[in-house]
């Protein structure tokens, strides 16, 4: 994978998000990247976010939160008959307390309400500064996609569930893999990625908001969950991540492969608690650490639900 | 600690750590949906309405003797095709990949093939493994869909001589691009991407048709039509000569 531009990264000026008044004025750091595959295998986690629609805080009451001055009906699922599948289009993201980084799907919405069916019992009651943002979707970055065959070009996606969705291009659109039921809406959460496997040279192009604040990105136990940077602009060394601290002491793994195509693996990634190791439980240090290049990502494996804690590569 | 039981130790954490993984597998899907993607029709070029595919490696000799849809030439390539949807444990089952079985890989009324066989072992189809499509046209009998990976049950239907006697077309197709992925990857075997060119046996049974491939039709019927051709161009010499007697 080449990572040809990064053009026009604005740092606007940015606010911290958790000012407690609902109108506070909160800016994003925007950029674009292109990143040019050719043949064969990848992980490929997007890198930017999208636009913040709302940042405010409230208090969290029978899963639902208080918003104004946002058009909620774009927030909702989507609502499609027949065998069209549905999705969440937009999620809030908490930025305080315990839960702080982790994204709950927005599952309905009032004139002046949002509610996630997936807020935790011990949200509710609790005041909380959030913000809300529509999903990055396959949509979002296969369409415009330059190269990728009709038909053939498979992107596949590890459900939490431990199923597993493939998806094409066929007519112009994202599909499921019947080639018809259009399924571009198809989201990609935060932090997450998905397997690519393509025949030629496909160019992806990204815009976007680069996120400013931490990222807590769910693994489950029993799939393979695909975990990426969320850094546009740089890779990622293993030793200066959070995975020493986000992976599970001996037990959880994560598996990088390589970004050439040829998916090879290359490095074993685990933590002994104190740091990131190989599989022999030797620590890795700055001169040997693995680094995971931007657009890619991880393969992680865990026994039980938890986090990866991913920080915001703004500094 | 000392140096063994620090070694059993980590041998017993990676064991355990092992065991979460996720499972080592791959996808595969069909495109054979419309003429852009190629469709498998039958041998007079019409779309099948009845019938199914089945995905697998070989693993005996690609025999062109053997290309006709008989009952035992059916045998013969039963016992060498390993089907990615086939159980990966028991016995008295041909043992194959564990993937899911899709409806999509049974022929529908538009005639397309589509959809994805998941949780496929990769240990079974390491990558660059050859895969092939083994396509049927037969009435009454059609895969099971299961969308478990690893299930011990059997999916895919045995043909049996009545099948036979009743008609069979079949094709039997593989391209340069039909190649086992790496582990977690997914493979699109689409239809349009068999010519010709290709370096491998493409198709081994079948006729290419632009995008589309034909169908082999049963040789009775092959032969019934070539019967039926030399008994016309039988009857025109026939009124030829008789005409020229007449003129003359």
């Amino acid at each position: 994978m080449k990572k040809t531009n990064l053009i026009a990264v604005l740092a606007l000026a940015a606010t911290p998000a958790f000012l407690h008044a609902q109108t506070t004025s909160y800016s994003d750091v925007v950029g674009y990247s292109k990143y040019s595959l050719s043949a064969g295998q990848y992980i490929f986690s997007p890198t930017f976010v999208k636009t913040s629609l709302y940042t405010g805080s409230g208090t969290v009451s029978s899963k639902t939160l208080a918003v104004s001055g946002v058009t909620t009906s774009s927030l909702a699922p989507s609502s499609f008959t027949g065998s069209t599948p549905n999705y969440p289009r937009a999620y809030v993201e908490i930025l305080s307390g315990s839960y702080a980084g982790v994204v709950f799907d927005i599952t309905s919405v009032s004139t002046s309400s949002v509610t996630s069916a997936d807020f935790p019992s011990d949200l509710n009651g609790q005041t909380v500064s959030f913000l809300i943002r529509q999903h990055v979707t396959l949509g979002d970055v296969f369409t415009p996609a330059s190269g990728m065959a009709e038909y053939s070009d498979a992107i596949t996606l590890f459900n939490s569930d431990g199923s597993t969705s493939i998806r094409y291009l066929a007519g112009g659109i994202v599909t499921t893999d019947d080639f018809e039921t259009p399924a571009g809406h198809t989201p990609i959460y935060p932090g997450s990625g998905v397997i690519l496997n393509i025949g030629g040279n496909v160019t992806l192009s990204l815009a976007g908001s680069v996120k400013s604040t931490i990222a807590k990105v769910p693994v489950y136990p029993g799939i393979n969950n695909i975990v990426g940077t969320l850094d546009p602009s740089s890779g990622l060394m293993a030793t200066s991540s959070t995975l020493a601290t986000s992976l599970g002491a001996f037990t959880d793994s994560a598996t990088l492969y390589s970004n050439n195509g040829a998916f090879s693996l290359q490095n074993f990634i685990y933590s002994d608690g104190e740091s990131v190791t190989d599989d022999g439980f030797n620590a890795y240090n700055a001169s040997n650490s693995p680094t995971i290049p931007s657009g890619a990502g991880l393969i992680v494996n865990v026994p039980s639900p938890s986090y990866i804690v991913l920080n915001s590569p703004v500094k | 600690m000392k140096s063994s039981n620090k070694q059993l130790f980590l041998v017993a954490i990676l064991l355990i750590s092992s065991f979460s993984r996720g499972w080592s597998a791959i996808s595969i899907t069909i495109a054979g949906v419309n003429s852009t993607s190629g469709q498998i029709l039958d041998s007079k070029s019409q779309v099948v309405t009845s019938g199914f595919a089945r995905v697998g490696k070989i693993t005996g000799t690609i025999d062109l003797t053997k290309k006709d849809p008989t009952f035992a030439n059916y045998q013969y390539w039963d016992s060498i095709f390993v089907d990615v949807n086939d159980p990966t444990t028991g016995t008295g089952t041909t043992l194959g990949g564990g993937g899911t079985t899709p409806s999509g890989w049974n022929f529908s009324g538009t005639g397309g093939l589509s959809s994805s066989s998941s949780g496929i072992a990769s240990a079974t189809y390491p990558l660059n493994t050859q895969l092939y499509i083994w396509a049927f046209k037969v009435s009454g009998k059609s895969l099971t869909a299961n969308a478990t990976a690893g299930s011990s049950s059997v999916f895919i239907p045995s043909l049996d001589t009545n099948d036979f006697t009743a008609g069979v077309e079949w094709a039997l197709l593989t391209a340069d691009e039909w190649k086992a992925p790496a582990d977690l990857g997914t493979l699109s075997l689409t239809i349009s991407q068999i010519t010709a060119l290709d370096t491998v046996q493409a198709p081994i049974f079948g006729s290419d048709l632009g995008n589309s491939i034909t169908m082999i039709p049963e040789p009775s019927s092959g032969l019934l039509a070539s019967l039926g051709l030399a008994l016309v161009l039988f009857s025109r010499r026939r009124k030829q000569s008789t005409g020229d007697k007449e003129l003359n």
